[in-house]
Parts: C-alpha cells; structure tokens; sequence
C-alpha cells in the first residue's frame, strides 16, 4: 500500500492534476488522475466539439472550468437545481459539465480521483454508445487495481466531501 | 506522470472563465432568489417574453449570453448586474503553486467556440450580482 504522494510521484500511476487559478486564488481541493483519464484528456478531449447542448464553451473550456471549480474550492452544487458533481452509487461519483463526464471518486474529502473521462452525448439517448453503470464499473475497477493506502475512498454525501 | 497542468491560451482562458463566472453568479442569484420566493423558470420565461428552453439555457450556462441578456434575465427575479473592469496589475500573475514544473505538460489550444445568443430588450433594478473578474 501507498500513500497518494507516492503513487502521484515520478514513477507512480497518478497524476496531479492542476490549473493556472490566477491571481489571489489558493487551491482549496485537490485532484488526481488514473492513466485513463489523462489518456482521454490527451488523446480524446482535444478531437471533441461542442455536442447536443450546443454549449457557449467548448469541451476543453468546460474542462478547465470544471477543475478550476473544483481545485480553487467553488461551489459545485446550488441546492436541488445545479449539480455538476453528482453521486453515481457504490461511492463513486461525477463531475458534469455540457459536454464532459469525469469519473471518479473521492480519496478522502476534498480529493477526487479521476478514473475515466467521457464525452456527454455518448451516455445519452435510446441507445446510448457508453452505460453509467459501465462507467461505475470501471471506477470500481480502477480503485480496486490502486495500491492505495486504505480506505481507498471516502464515503458520504457533499456536504461532507466537498 | 507526477504533474499535469491543464492549460490553454491565454484568450480562451479569459473569455472562458469569465463566462463561468457569469454562469455562477446567475445560478447563485436564482437559488437565493427560490429560498426566499417561490419562481418558477416558466414564470421567468413570461416576464422576459421568451421560451422556457431559452431561461433554462441561460441558468445552466450553455448560452454566451449578450450584456442585455444577462440584465434582463437578472431583472426577472429582481436582482441586477455590476460590472466593473480593471488594469491587469504586474502582480496579477499566476499561484507559484500552480506554475508548471519541468516534468509537466500542457494541452493544444482548443478551437474556438461559435455559439452565439439573440438579443432582447429592456432591464430593471433589484438585488445585483457582482460580474467582475476577479
């Protein structure tokens, strides 16, 4: 077992994941990400435009917004009516945005690990490409693989997560 | 891969940021707004004379929404914008945290963004959000 800096190191399966959050901004959250994330964040999230919802900004806008959000300790929730980090069942959870979904679940509070990374429209329709529960799975499995120090996720609702 | 820095152009960056702020001072406006009343988007779509789609649209952030937009959609419920702007000050930099180290990488700059809102009239005074970049 390790601990998060250990496996986020040079060699480690980690990445720390940060954004530039400007002036007078302290991070207040933090995120890590599994190889697969960041796959899709180099290889997928570059090719990806703007999907049903015809969002004001693109994918790879949304997804600064959404960790700069995150990293920099904003709101990601008002109440019942805006929720961009929801809870998926078996202590995993996403974080939303138009076009993205960031898989993952929360190492303890205020550290999410970022399992996969998917693109909206493809978890929509009558006959959606991907599965939410595909996406919980492979969460599941991710952490499992994680030689992570124990306990390898933190349960709980927001209020105390985030 | 111990560091990544998730960074774009520095025009898409500004722009962008400023329309999530925007977004989350409307979201913050309007969830104040229900605690203390109850409003309905529809309700909201008839004072503005538009569509409920387009109310939604607006509170969920897919719109690039027009500077008359956003007062008239605050007007609705009472509140109104403030906006200031400022020099860019030489301190003005980024969090020696968050500056990427040797080993990190950073992504491609993105396309632009094309979508673009029809404009509307009038606005009208109430609570304000502050719409300033910080």
């Amino acid at each position: 077992m390790a601990t998060l800096i250990t496996l986020s190191g040079p060699d480690g399966p980690l990445t720390h994941v940060q954004v530039p959050l400007g002036n007078r901004v302290q991070p207040q959250r933090s995120l890590y990400a599994c190889p697969e994330f960041m796959l899709g964040v180099r290889d997928d999230l570059p090719k990806w435009v703007t999907g049903k919802l015809n969002a004001a900004q693109t994918p790879q806008e949304q997804m600064r917004s959404i960790l700069h959000r995150w990293i920099s300790g904003r709101e990601m929730v008002w109440e019942q009516h805006f929720k961009d980090l929801m809870p998926m069942g078996t202590e995993a959870w996403e974080m939303k945005t138009a076009d993205l979904r960031l898989f993952g679940w929360m190492y303890r509070p205020r550290v999410f690990i970022a399992s996969s990374l998917g693109y909206a429209d493809d978890y929509k329709g009558y006959k959606p490409k991907r599965s939410y529960n595909d996406a919980v799975q492979h969460i599941m499995t991710n952490r499992n693989a994680l030689d992570l120090d124990l306990p390898k996720f933190t349960p709980g609702v927001y209020d105390a997560l985030v | 891969m111990p560091l990544f820095e998730y960074e774009l152009d520095k025009k898409s960056e500004v722009g962008s940021d400023f329309i999530s702020r925007v977004n989350e001072e409307l979201q913050r406006a309007l969830v104040t707004e229900k605690q203390e009343r109850k409003i309905t988007q529809q309700e909201i779509a008839e004072i503005l004379d538009v569509n409920r789609s387009v109310v939604n649209r607006r509170f969920m952030g897919l719109e690039n929404l027009t500077v008359r937009s956003i007062a008239e959609t605050l007007w609705a419920i009472g509140w109104e914008p403030l906006f200031k702007v400022r020099k860019i000050s030489p301190q003005d930099g980024e969090n020696e945290q968050s500056k990427p180290k040797e080993n990190s990488f950073k992504l491609a700059p993105p396309p632009s963004p094309t979508s673009s809102e029809k404009p509307l009239p009038a606005s009208g005074l109430g609570k304000s959000v502050l719409l300033e970049q910080l």
